[in-house]
Parts: structure tokens; sequence; C-alpha cells
């Protein structure tokens, strides 16, 4: 038996424990940005996402022009850099979208998979916060 | 055990919510699915009460004591009644078979999937109901094979966002198929006939993953609110998300039936009991699920009686 490591901040052990702590970083900042409005925005963004798209939903946060979309919108994306292996960081909407519009249809299906379960803690926190 | 058996195809002609509870996902008032493969499943509990629901509503049915002993004999009675017996009819949880996807060429068209199909055919040959024609190998994800061209721009067919490359040696296998289920599963009848037409021309075959995913991710998702009766715009705090089942899914399930356990001695026989009921049902719009009020659930059943086994 190996003695137990230090109670250093250890990496998180699941993939769905790490959405939840960068989720959690995302709701707190929307909240922080814009309270209420980012809270129902992202109760709504998985039904906007299912019912047209993630291409679509991102392109109609980003015309709306105001805080709360572009906070959603920027969580989202930096979240899809992240599980494609990038930083942290939002690549913006241009890029973004340019990126997207090359995906084979099975990237395209994997990052709406990812953008709703990211959604799924967002959702939770955002409304707990 | 069980006697007699019957295959119960489910046709639904609106959207259908047989729902899951609350729960913390990305909607807040799911349907219910199966654990493994994620697909929509109606619970053969939902399906018993709306079939007893149904002998209320038959033509001659009177609400008395005569009738609710006959239901008491063949569905079991109250948990509260003074002497339990068990029901003489058993409804299994409804598959999925196939599902509506939008599609560029020809509006809709029914996906299923290798999975999907040979799960109904298991479920046929163990109700002992012959006759479904064998069913097509798995395809790789990104493939489809089509019963019919005119749903292709050259070899592609394109649901929703995605393209889909046409994989054509099964297209015999899967128009055969096509053609039984239209003929045997879906509402019979001149106001179904153009769904059963296209049907038998529409129906495509996706991978098995690709397939769980538009089962999952392309079911009728819709807000709701509560208006304020002074101002007549939304209230806050009201607003929900809740999911049904699109219109012009087809599901299977499963009936049986055994002798009555009432303990009487003139007690029905399986062969009587499962007549009853499907004299009841079939070829009638059933009520299923929640939501009944704003018209959700509404299922066309038809019922393929199979051999004793």
């Amino acid at each position: 038996m190996s003695t137990p490591a230090k109670s250093t901040k250890s990496a998180p052990v699941t993939l769905e424990q790490k959405r939840a702590q960068y989720a959690w970083q995302y709701a707190e900042s929307g909240i922080g940005v814009s309270g209420d409005k980012y809270r129902n925005l992202a109760k709504a963004a998985p039904a906007l996402i299912m019912n047209n798209g993630l291409m679509q939903t991102l392109a109609f946060l980003n015309s709306k022009n105001e805080r709360h979309h572009q906070a959603l919108a920027e969580h989202i994306r930096r979240w899809l850099s992240v599980r494609g292996g990038g930083p942290d960081r939002d690549v913006g909407f241009e890029a973004g979208m340019k990126a997207m519009l090359d995906f084979a249809p099975d990237q395209y299906r994997q990052a709406t998979d990812e953008a709703l379960l990211i959604l799924r803690w967002i959702r939770q926190f955002a409304a707990a916060l | 055990m069980f006697q007699a058996h019957a295959a119960l195809f489910l046709y639904a002609t609106s959207p259908v919510h047989m729902g899951s509870g609350q729960a913390f996902g990305l909607i807040d008032n799911p349907i219910a699915r199966e654990r493994h493969c994620e697909h929509p499943v109606f619970p053969g509990s939902g399906l018993k009460g709306a079939i007893r629901h149904r002998f209320h509503s038959l033509p001659g049915w009177t609400e008395d004591e005569k009738g609710e002993k006959l239901l008491d004999r063949l569905f079991g009675p109250e948990s509260r009644a003074a002497t339990l017996h068990a029901g003489a009819i058993s409804l299994g949880d409804a598959q999925l078979v196939a599902f509506p996807v939008r599609s560029v060429k020809q509006g809709y068209v029914y996906a299923t999937s290798a999975h999907a199909l040979a799960r109904a055919a298991r479920l046929l040959a163990q109700l002992g109901v012959a006759g479904m024609p064998a069913t097509p190998t798995a395809l790789a994800p990104g493939q489809t094979c089509v019963a019919n061209p005119e749903l292709l721009n050259t070899d592609k067919l394109h649901l929703e966002a995605f393209e889909y490359r046409n994989d054509a040696p099964q297209t015999e296998k899967l128009e055969k198929v096509a053609r039984w289920l239209a003929d045997k599963a879906l509402p019979t009848g001149d106001a179904h006939a153009y769904f059963r037409d296209k049907f038998a021309r529409h129906l495509v075959l996706l991978a098995d993953e690709d397939f769980n995913w538009f089962s999952k991710n392309a079911t009728v998702v819709e807000p709701h609110v509560r208006i304020n009766n002074n101002t007549g715009a939304a209230d806050s705090g009201g607003l929900f998300y809740t999911e049904n089942l699109p219109p012009e899914t087809l599901m299977l399930g499963s009936l049986m039936a055994s002798r009555e356990r009432s303990g009487k001695d003139n007690g029905l026989d399986a062969q009587t009991v499962l007549a009853q009921v499907i004299g009841a049902i079939n070829g009638q719009l059933l009520q299923v699920g929640g939501d009944a009020t704003t018209g959700r659930g509404l299922v066309a059943a038809r019922l393929i009686n199979g051999v004793s086994l």
C-alpha cells in the first residue's frame, strides 16, 4: 500500500467531473455578468440546440449581441476548445464557425453532444448559484 | 405463465409524453428512455393503465360494478381490494422500431437501425409472430441504406444537418422489411394509406450510433410558460421545457395473457382473455402518457396474434 497523496488539488478523476468544474466557473461568471438573464438563457439553450442545431444556436447568440448571449456563447466555445485539445479560451465567433464548417459529420455530432453535456451542468449551477 | 401472445404495434399520430419524472438534465420533463441505448420506451405499466382506461369508452360499456369486476378479472384488482389476485393480462414495455427524421428530400424519412430491427424481430419471434423478413446487418457510422433512390442527392442522404453515404448492397433486404412493416404494423384504413405507402418507400437504415443520436436529439422539445391573468404576458418563474416523442414514431410492445387468476371456477381461459383485450383496442386510437388535455399521447394500436408457444 502506498501512502495516500497529499491533499493538494488533484486532477479530476472523470471527464464528467471536469465538465462540472468548468461549468461551475462559467456559470459563476455568467451569473456575475447578467444574473437571471444568463440563468434563463442557460435553461433555454439545450432546447435551442436540439431544435435548431449547434451552429444556428451559436449564430443566434452572436446576433443578439447582449451580454448574457455573448457570455453563454463564449462559454460553449471555450468548452469545445478544451474538449478539442485546445486552450480554455474563446476562439471567437468567426473562428469557431469556420472550424465547424470544416467538421466531418461525426465531429459535428460530437461537438453538439459536448455542448449539450456542458450545458447540462451550466444549467444546474446557474439555477443554484 | 402466459399461454396466449400478441404483438402490439403502436404508431404515434400526435406527440407522446411518456414521462420519466423530473430530471436534472437538459430538459426539465424528459421522456422515458431505455438505459443502455437511450431509445424512447413506453413503460408497460403506463400502457396497461391506458388500455384498462380504454374499456370505459367502449360502445355499450356501462359504469357499474359488473364492468369493474370484469376489469379486475382481466387487469387485476386495486391493491386495497379484499381478495388479491394477479391480472390475466401482461403488457410489456414498447420499444422503438422507427423514428421520423427531417430530410432534405421528401420531407422526412422513417429512420431505423440494425439494432432496432433485430430487437423487433426477436420480440416477434418470442411472441410466436412469424413472417418478418430477414433484418439487414449493421452499417458503419456515416453510412446509410435507403429503400428508394428518390431520397438521395447522387449517393448522399441528407438528414437534418448530416450527410450519409448510401451503401447499396442491402437495399433489397431493407425494402422487404419496410414493405412488411408497412402492411403489418402501421394502422389500417384509408386515412393511413399515405403513411403506409411512405413507410414502405422511405424507411432508411442508419448505423446504430447514428440512429441512437437522432432518437435522443431529434425529439420535440417545447418551452412552457405560465400566462399572468392580469397582464396576459408570461409570468416569471413558470418556464420549463418538456420533451415529446414525435408523431409518426413506430413502437412495438407485447401483449400476453394467462387464464384468469381470480380463483373462480368458471374463469376465462387465456385465449378468451386475449381476445377480449384485442377486441377492445385493435385498430383503435389510444391515449397513452401525460398531457392528454393538450392533445398528447394519441397512438394507433395494431395487434398481430402470435401462435401459442
